[in-house]
């Protein structure tokens, strides 16, 4: 089998089966940021891997969590929405609300140990994306 | 809480210039040796308290064992979708290696708990799949509606109408 090709800024979510119809959505953010190359703004990071979790409170498998793999130069987020909040979302609405989520990922990004990164910049470029698309506002 | 694990290189250098090679290996020998000693002692006394002199399980032994049990009873059965139409992996087709899938079509269901939760930390299987909670309960309840869900996949709307039916999803390989 040919060996699968992932796009350097991937995204993907994990969702409760009652909302995961707004699950492909999250793709619309991936394409809108896809035109972000991240070699511009340095070597030290070359993979981001974002899943938007929306499940219920209760659920205790999915946590939290920014994790760097430095032999990879590659970085996950695994950042939760409030599930009430998506449930009742249209899909602008959820479309904002990943596109802010995507950016207190960066924003919480360990960002001291992945030097050589334009974190500024690319925070910056992400959120003039996300402000063209009205997913954000100044 | 946001956990932000450290990964470390440590470079070991094998060359003790001007040192006798037997006494380095009997120095490094009894270095080993108390190390042995040392981790047997401190598993044996922590594993066991005694209690009016009974032998009662350590604190921190009983705290992880209720930590395990309340693990398996947070479990959930989930599948695996199609966040995209397009060709994915198909481990169950019988000729073709991919197979392609609509808009929120199942490639795989699942079982995972807590303790289990590394299990796509690094990415899911295909990059266009997104993935599902069906069910939240005890990891045996779990198993059974995977089972349920897998056993019942071939009569599904999306696969009845291809034209050789997929006995079981694209993604598992296995009945379980």
């Amino acid at each position: 089998m040919d060996k699968i090709a992932w796009p350097p800024i991937h995204f993907s979510a994990v969702l409760l089966d009652a909302i995961s119809d707004k699950a492909p959505l999250v793709k619309k953010v991936e394409t809108a940021i896809s035109s972000l190359k991240l070699s511009d703004y340095g070597a030290g990071l070359k993979a981001i891997s974002f899943i938007t979790i929306a499940v219920l409170p209760s659920n205790k498998v999915h946590e939290e969590s920014i994790t760097y793999y430095a032999g990879k130069k590659a970085i996950d987020f695994h950042l939760k929405l409030d599930y009430p909040t998506v449930a009742e979302a249209n899909e602008t609405r959820f479309l904002q609300l990943t596109a802010q989520l995507f950016l207190r990922g960066l924003r919480e990004a360990p960002q001291e140990k992945i030097t050589d990164f334009d974190w500024a910049q690319f925070q910056h470029d992400a959120e003039q994306i996300f402000m063209e698309k009205g997913w954000v506002t100044a | 809480m946001v956990k932000l694990p450290t990964r470390v290189r440590v470079a070991i250098s094998q060359e003790i210039p001007n040192k006798p090679k037997n006494q380095y290996q009997s120095q490094t020998l009894w270095i080993w040796l108390s190390l042995f000693a040392v981790c047997g002692l401190f598993a044996a006394l922590k594993y066991i308290d005694w209690e009016d002199g009974n032998p009662v399980l350590a604190p921190w032994r009983k705290e992880k064992l209720e930590q395990e049990l309340q693990e398996i009873d947070n479990a959930e059965q989930y599948a695996l979708k199609a966040g995209i139409p397009g060709y994915y992996p198909c481990y169950s087709c019988p000729k073709d290696s991919k197979i392609w899938l609509n808009l929120n079509e199942i490639w795989k269901y699942g079982v995972t708990s807590k303790s289990q939760a590394g299990r796509y930390r690094s990415g899911l299987p295909a990059p266009n799949l997104y993935y599902t909670v069906q069910y939240e309960g005890t990891i045996s309840d779990c198993l059974k509606q995977e089972k349920i869900q897998i056993y019942h996949y071939p009569l599904l709307p999306e696969n009845i109408v291809r034209e050789i039916p997929l006995n079981r999803p694209p993604g598992n390989k296995i009945d379980r």
